[in-house]
């Protein structure tokens, strides 16, 4: 029932700079972690991908669907995410309440989140509550409860999401909608996820289930099941459970393509509840098809990634510029592999009232043009895509973070068992292909700033 | 050196066997027919615990799990912002927040490298009763996250230079979180709670941080990290026997100097009904949060009570989010815990509601509070909140760090690790009649501490409830 979007405000105590690079710390190497995969599709279109693991009676489940911001009607900003939240509120079969009921007295729990590119719906259980979760999730596949009465309940709900994650809180995600709504040239990666109150009440019933008839149809969902489960038993049961569904035709996708920005955009904004002034500068990737997707996702990580990060060292610690820094390819929306069209590669700080966001970003400017130039030594790169790696697998750790995993591979790629050929592609990654990156996508022309800084303390309205 | 079987998992089996009865929403509309019964659980593979302790007096308690191959070391010390000096209140965090930034050998960022090689990362946090250091990596640099992890312990020197930055960021760090309404809501209320108990501290006050030197934080180091107050906790896809050795190499020859952090006085009892507002204007929200002090971890009462929390305010099917969200559309995500420290627990309740809903919600957040103790819980909603209670469990149990965590918290709490083998089973194990009794003990609503975060506009309705005051010094 939430955005994906999960980051705090952290403030990460810094100090100074370190002595340049100590003697190399030994890379330790992992055997990659493979996840065996299985994958059906039935009549109805209907894809499902199965991944035993035997070390705890449990299961993880989620259902993706092809679905998202990105591909939500035009005047409907916020659609797809409010539509996620109307799949919590019952079907014809089984009433409102259901649903939380059934899974949580099963022992399981469960959530959704909308994201550019899909929409899922999770859960995780005891394996006994298998069949039960498989039917309901075919039950709400095969319709929904249209009422007004829901759909204006759930506006509610969803204004008080909006109220909480944006309105009431400093620097309100400005990071991602408004670095967004300025780099992207199509409404489709422009506007905002979460959709505009004008917007959200124009939404009507009508509107709702024919959202339903074309995004929820089986041939543009897949399903990922992952733990205490046999394949062969998992295709059956599916098969019972959603083999009657009537096939509908997927949807026609929209060109979401955008091409690289030629000059600097740049947005002044004002924050009321923000005491330090904060930056964002996002950098236009290409998406998760591009063949340099992995190298920029590793790029984010040698730039962004923790304590041990460039921008951290030099600008937080070194320059003292900043208070702290966090970001890299794909956030903060989820992480590189979550994503399948265009996308940012995103950083954001809290930088020092003593310095100003033309400063930082010709500071950020410096950090990047070096890699540009001279790559990344291959002590670092090593320790990089290690962190990387052992990231991936600590994503994959519970079978319901398994099971998203794979459903989400098998939509983007048609092919779930690339999931278990990321590892191998995060440690191709060389200097050259850094250089590359940053020389083509981590450019002036191609970058997006807002500064966000602290309005006057006269001001009580809330931006935005 | 003992072995104590974990029978966490096992035991969760009998709370999560049985098939949705057909009443398990009697007070509501039954449930679809063609709706497939639970099946049989399956036997779980009990995890086994290893404890021992180390020449040093530390105590060492080990979880060999298989599978996921990364493992996570907690080591959690005695003294946290309870410990804190007088007058330096809060300085825990900063403690916590320089511990990593150089060792004796160290440089920060040789530290933060080193873990990066092993795919792993470090970090500390103060909480009321203890420092924890958790570090994680890849299991094949088992011995290096073990190695950095005891120099930061031993080690940690606090060059002049680190404290002077991380000083600078923390004090700009608190000028920004104070701009947030759960932080001017978490203060308030920690302030009414408690009163003098040093459980009030939320964060330090800028003079505490301005005053801070490396001596007083290298002073503080010495104090709490001492081997004989100390547990490490190391879970994971480990080779037992290497890791025992690096311990001993990473640990080894760690003594104890000075006198041990002193016990913090018991927390306070719950006071008659407090009304707090903090003006935050031009809010187009109100922060609610309800509460009050409660039993320890150690209480007989304590599982009727988090299966109380369950019914509730726990998760999608309780009664808070149910009557609130569900039902009134006032609130995204309204949320109830309850929380133990060492010297008492807490229960809170904390809803964000659009201004002019604000009265509404606390009126029906006092509702659900007071039916607690007014009727007993049904049958079927007590099976669903004991079911989900113990499939959390099993749920946060599947993330080694998570159980890392949970075992250390155990020790800081007084609790012995068999706890965690005991959970499901009492869960399950509470009735109805003692969820009651634990809704009047500690849901009625005329002994809860209330604290508003809002808008000016939205005071004057607060006064039907009580006279509300403005927050203390």
């Amino acid at each position: 029932m939430v955005l994906a979007v999960s980051l705090a405000i952290s403030l990460a105590v810094a100090a100074p700079a370190a002595p340049a690079e100590a003697a190399a710390p030994e890379v330790a190497t992992a055997p990659s972690w493979r996840l065996p995969v299985s994958v059906k599709r039935l009549s109805n279109g209907l894809t499902v991908v199965v991944s035993p693991d035997r070390s705890s009676p449990t299961f993880g489940i989620s259902t993706v669907y092809r679905i998202g911001f990105r591909l939500e009607p035009k005047g409907r900003s916020g659609f797809a995410h409010l539509f996620e939240h109307m799949m919590f509120e019952g079907t014809p079969r089984s009433p409102k309440g259901t649903l939380m009921r059934v899974i949580q007295g099963g022992g399981g729990i469960l959530n959704g989140s909308t994201s550019h590119d899909f929409t899922n719906y999770v859960a995780t259980a005891p394996v006994s509550a298998l069949d039960a979760i498989l039917w309901l999730e075919a039950d709400r596949m095969r319709g929904l409860d249209f009422s007004a009465k829901n759909l204006e309940n759930q506006r509610d709900v969803v204004k008080e999401e909006i109220r909480v994650n944006v309105l009431n809180r400093p620097y309100g995600l400005f990071f991602w909608t408004d670095v967004a709504a300025t780099a992207f040239d199509r409404w489709e990666n422009a506007h905002d996820g979460y959709g505009s109150f004008a917007d959200l009440d124009a939404a009507s019933v009508g509107e709702v289930r024919k959202f339903f008839d074309t995004y929820y149809a089986p041939s543009n969902a897949v399903i990922g099941i992952a733990g205490d489960v046999e394949p062969r038993e998992v295709f059956a049961k599916v098969e019972r459970y959603f083999g009657a569904l009537p096939p509908r035709r997927a949807p026609a996708r929209p060109d979401v393509r955008e091409r690289p920005n030629t000059a600097e955009r740049w947005l002044q904004q004002e924050d009321p509840l923000a005491q330090v002034p904060g930056l964002a500068v996002g950098f236009k990737l290409p998406g998760g098809r591009d063949r340099d997707h992995v190298a920029a996702a590793v790029l984010g990580e040698v730039l962004a990634g923790g304590n041990a990060s460039r921008l951290y060292l030099e600008l937080v610690k070194g320059q003292e510029l900043l208070l702290q820094v966090e970001g890299g390819a794909n956030w903060p929306l989820g992480s590189p592999w979550e994503v399948e069209g265009p996308t940012l590669m995103t950083f954001f700080a809290l930088y020092k009232p003593t310095t100003d966001a033309r400063a930082v970003v010709t500071a950020l400017d410096e950090v990047v043009g070096r890699i540009a130039r001279e790559g990344v030594p291959a002590g670092e790169l090593a320790r990089v895509k290690t962190k990387l790696e052992s990231d991936l697998y600590s994503s994959w750790e519970q079978p319901i973070g398994r099971a998203d995993a794979l459903a989400v591979a098998q939509l983007f790629t048609g092919d779930a068992a690339s999931l278990n050929t990321l590892p191998a592609r995060i440690r191709a990654v060389s200097s050259d292909d850094l250089r590359r990156v940053a020389s083509t996508s981590l450019t002036a022309a191609n970058r997006t700033v807002v500064d966000r800084r602290p309005a006057p303390a006269a001001a009580a309205t809330p931006a935005r | 050196m003992t072995t104590t079987r974990l029978t966490v998992l096992a035991a969760a089996l009998a709370g999560l066997l049985t098939a949705p009865s057909p009443g398990l929403a009697a007070e509501k509309k039954p449930l679809p027919r063609e709706l497939p019964p639970f099946g049989v659980d399956r036997p779980l593979p009990v995890p086994e615990l290893v404890r021992y302790t180390t020449p040093e007096g530390l105590t060492v308690w080990l979880v060999p799990r298989a599978g996921f191959p990364k493992l996570t070391a907690v080591l959690a010390v005695r003294g946290g912002s309870a410990a804190d000096p007088r007058g330096a209140e809060g300085l825990s965090e900063l403690l916590a927040a320089t511990l990593d930034e150089g060792t004796a050998t160290r440089t920060a960022r040789q530290i933060a490298e080193a873990l990066q090689a092993v795919g792993g990362s470090l970090a500390a946090v103060a909480g009321t009763d203890a420092i924890t250091l958790t570090a994680d990596g890849l299991a094949s640099g088992a011995e290096r996250v073990l190695e950095v992890l005891g120099d930061v312990a031993l080690n940690a020197a606090f060059p002049p230079a680190e404290v002077a930055l991380a000083r600078a960021n923390a004090l700009q760090g608190l000028q920004a979180r104070a701009s947030t309404p759960e932080f001017l809501a978490e203060k308030a209320f920690g302030a009414a709670v408690y009163g003098d108990h040093p459980y009030r501290t939320v964060a330090p006050e800028p003079a505490v941080l301005e005053a801070a030197t490396p001596a007083q934080l290298e002073a503080e180091h010495a104090r709490r990290f001492r081997p004989d107050a100390a547990l490490l906790v190391v879970t994971g896809a480990f080779d037992q026997v290497a890791v025992r050795t690096a311990i001993g190499r990473a640990f080894g020859g760690w003594k104890a100097a000075g006198a041990p952090v002193a016990e913090a006085p018991p927390s306070p009892p719950a006071r008659a009904r407090d009304l707090v507002f903090v003006a935050r204007p031009g809010s187009v929200q109100s922060n609610l949060v309800v509460g009050r002090p409660g039993p320890r971890l150690t209480d007989p009462d304590y599982f009727a009570i988090m299966v109380a929390n369950a019914v509730y305010g726990g998760g999608f099917a309780s009664r808070l989010t149910e009557n609130i969200r569900e039902d009134k559309g006032y609130t995204y995500s309204p949320d109830s815990s309850f929380a133990t420290r060492r010297q008492g627990g807490l229960l809170q309740v904390e809803a964000q509601v659009r201004n002019e809903v604000t009265a509404a919600a606390l009126l029906e957040i006092f509702y659900e509070l007071d039916r607690m103790g007014t009727a007993d819980v049904p049958a079927d909603e007590l099976r669903t909140a004991q079911r989900l209670e113990t499939g959390l469990y099993l749920y946060r149990n599947q993330l080694q760090a998570s159980q890392a965590r949970q075992l250390a918290s155990l020790w800081v709490k007084g609790a012995p690790p068999e706890f965690l083998g005991e959970y499901v089973p009492r869960i399950n194990a509470v009735t109805a009649a003692q969820v009651r009794a634990a809704g009047r003990a500690l849901f009625a609503s005329e002994r809860q501490t209330v604290v508003v975060v809002g808008d000016e506009s939205v005071r004057a309705a607060l006064e039907q409830f009580g006279p509300v005051r403005s927050p203390g010094p």
